[in-house]
């Protein structure tokens, strides 16, 4: 008996309906422009002030990936990425500049020091939820400062310490590479590579990540997490393994970040940097790949870029001042405040979002089908 | 059909409490001393008034009074013959259990091709049998097909609903738990669900129906269940229920307008 709104059709089977995809990855052609754009910047980008602020911004692209995963995917809001960066960050040190271990072992090791730090946590975060989850991880940073001061022989208290090198050989990534006398790539350009590279992997992680049906079950936790154990997806154990990957990325940022500096200190992962994870995924956009890479280019470089460009303003003074006046960074603070007010005003979804939009208003391209309308 | 009073399926029930108490903390029990059954391939209704702990029954039975900072205190549920009254809600699952939440509880920021997969999760499709699974579902739910890309979060009212369905149908369960499936439906999409569960039943799945709108539930159950106060009040086949004044009086809505007769709108 059928007495449906409309008849049961056979479907056809063999059409598998198009996703959904993100920015960077629209298809085969968007990310391998990406990529190429990405390999030939640093040969045309003849600034070390660019390429520096670039390094930065593919080291914490890894950062905010590990964040999007476990608030973007998941939907647990954690401020303790700073911890498990700075867990990274001293495991590397340790690991390559105390042992001198090579990169390839301390790298994923840091990782993995972090990933073990968030399964010790998890058991604790995975029963809190929302607001009091915030507040719990926030804890942890602060406990994770007085650590790094306290433990003088690790961290070299206020003072700091060293960072691993990356060694390829006898080669030092922080002096260039040198083929006999000749520079293949300088110092900024080998990091550039070295950044990218790292980043490249773990996009295709999260992206597959994303896609999977663990990845699936991160959302339906986020979504609904009632409904989610109705359908059998074990609740707090997927908690713990977002918590897990999410650590392990934020780990591997943390000893990028450190190494390519050459020396960092206790002070460094403090909550602002959490806090700084949070607005990339959010101005970003949640959730995605490129809303994670998006906000991580907005939070490092535009500060950088209204700084520089405020240095070309007749009201704005050069330096510090000491009646008042107007700064480049304190004009740069209140325009960064205001671009991320006027973003979440008028695209909650974020920069990811509102240039989906703008692409979708572009004249259809030659020869090749128009987008088509989606609601994400 | 599943008119059929007697609990002629073979095999054991496809489920049974017995003597099942549940409560939350502080706010007392909210279930005593319940024992009820379903008997393989059939529909049987929970009925009762709001607070009748209608609710706290399913989530006994699908694992989630955790959940909702509940226990059960007392007695047992079997699924099949098999005890699962210590198991986890994904077991159950895994033991042919599949549930729609009151409130048509989708995943709104996820497609309705990914809400429809996550409902597969137990079941760890891989490739093609994802799809087959999902045709298989949408033959019951054709609907459903042209809407694979929207986000599950901008469906209407009756759309999510039968979303809910569908996503629950994903994991082949064997028995289907439905927590007022036509709650805030208009009567039009109110019958499409009912002639939806009917297929469902038709199709060899077992149903308990949680239900305020009596009449609607009754008129596909094989057998139902009154509760008040948190335990049985009266139990019976429905037209058994239907021929005691009192009760038909109480519960059934008698100054409701009967739905229309299955088939008037098709």
């Amino acid at each position: 008996m059928s007495v449906l709104t409309s008849p049961p059709a056979p479907r056809d089977a063999a059409t598998p309906a198009p996703r959904a995809q993100g920015l960077l990855t629209r298809g085969r052609i968007g990310v391998l422009l990406w990529i190429a754009a990405m390999v030939v910047l640093p040969l045309v980008l003849r600034s070390e002030l660019w390429l520096g602020i670039g390094i930065l911004t593919l080291i914490v692209g890894v950062g905010a990936l590990g964040m999007q995963v476990i608030t973007g995917l998941a939907g647990q809001i954690s401020l303790g990425h700073a911890f498990f960066m700075g867990i990274g960050a001293y495991s590397s040190a340790w690991l390559g500049a105390d042992k001198g271990l090579p990169w390839w072992l301390w790298l994923p090791a840091a990782g993995l020091v972090a990933a073990t730090a968030g399964a010790l946590v998890a058991p604790v975060a995975v029963r809190i939820r929302g607001l009091y989850l915030a507040v719990a991880t926030l804890a942890l940073v602060f406990i994770g400062l007085y650590a790094w001061e306290t433990w003088t022989s690790l961290s070299g208290g206020v003072n700091g310490r060293p960072a691993a090198p990356v060694l390829f050989g006898d080669q030092d990534l922080s002096l260039g590479i040198m083929a006999g006398d000749q520079v293949i790539l300088d110092a900024f350009q080998a990091w550039w590579y070295f950044a990218l590279a790292i980043l490249l992997v773990v996009m295709l992680l999260t992206h597959n990540l994303k896609r999977s049906r663990l990845g699936r079950a991160f959302m339906a936790v986020r979504d609904k997490d009632v409904a989610a154990a109705v359908v059998g997806v074990p609740v707090t154990q997927t908690k713990t393994v977002a918590f897990v990957i999410s650590s392990f990325f934020a780990g591997i940022s943390g000893a990028l970040l450190v190494s390519y500096m050459g020396y960092f200190t206790p002070s460094q992962w403090h909550l602002m940097l959490s806090v700084d994870f949070i607005a990339m995924i959010v101005i970003g956009g949640m959730g995605t790949v490129s809303g994670a890479l998006l906000g991580a280019l907005f939070v490092r470089a535009m500060p950088e870029v209204v700084n520089h460009a405020s240095g070309f303003l007749p009201f704005v003074r050069k330096g510090t001042s000491t009646d008042g006046g107007i700064t480049g960074p304190l004009l740069s603070g209140f325009l960064y405040g205001l671009v991320i007010v006027l973003i979440l005003l008028f695209e909650p979804n974020g920069i990811r979002a509102l240039l989906l939009r703008a692409w979708r208003r572009l004249p259809a391209p030659l020869g090749s089908s128009r987008e088509r309308r989606k609601t994400s | 059909m599943s008119r059929d009073a007697s609990p002629a399926s073979d095999g054991p029930p496809a489920l049974r409490t017995t003597g099942v108490s549940a409560g939350y903390g502080a706010a007392g029990t909210a279930v005593t001393d319940l024992s009820l059954r379903v008997p393989q391939g059939q529909v049987v209704s929970l009925l009762g008034p709001n607070g009748a702990g209608k609710t706290t029954v399913m989530r006994a039975v699908s694992g989630l009074l955790g959940l909702h900072r509940g226990r059960l205190t007392g007695g047992r549920v079997e699924l099949f013959g098999k005890d699962v009254t210590g198991a986890r809600a994904s077991q159950r699952v895994r033991a042919g259990l599949a549930q729609c939440l009151e409130g048509r509880m989708v995943f709104p920021g996820l497609s309705v091709a990914e809400n429809l997969a996550s409902g597969g999760h137990v079941r760890r499709y891989r490739g093609g049998a994802l799809t087959e699974a999902r045709d298989e579902v949408l033959t019951l739910l054709p609907r459903l097909g042209d809407l694979l890309d929207r986000k599950a979060g901008y469906l209407s009212g009756g759309e999510q609903q039968m979303l809910a369905i569908a996503r629950a149908l994903m994991s082949r369960p064997k028995l289907l738990l439905m927590d007022e499936p036509s709650l805030g439906l208009a009567p039009r999409i109110v019958e499409q669900v009912r002639d939806i569960i009917v297929s469902i039943n038709e199709a060899g799945t077992s149903i308990l129906l949680v239900e305020q709108n009596a009449r609607m539930a009754l008129s596909i159950s094989g057998y139902a269940y009154l509760l008040e106060g948190g335990r049985v009040y009266a139990e019976g086949t429905p037209e058994a229920l239907e021929q005691d004044n009192d009760i038909a009086a109480a519960y059934l809505g008698a100054g409701t307008a009967p739905v229309t007769p299955r088939g008037a709108d098709s």
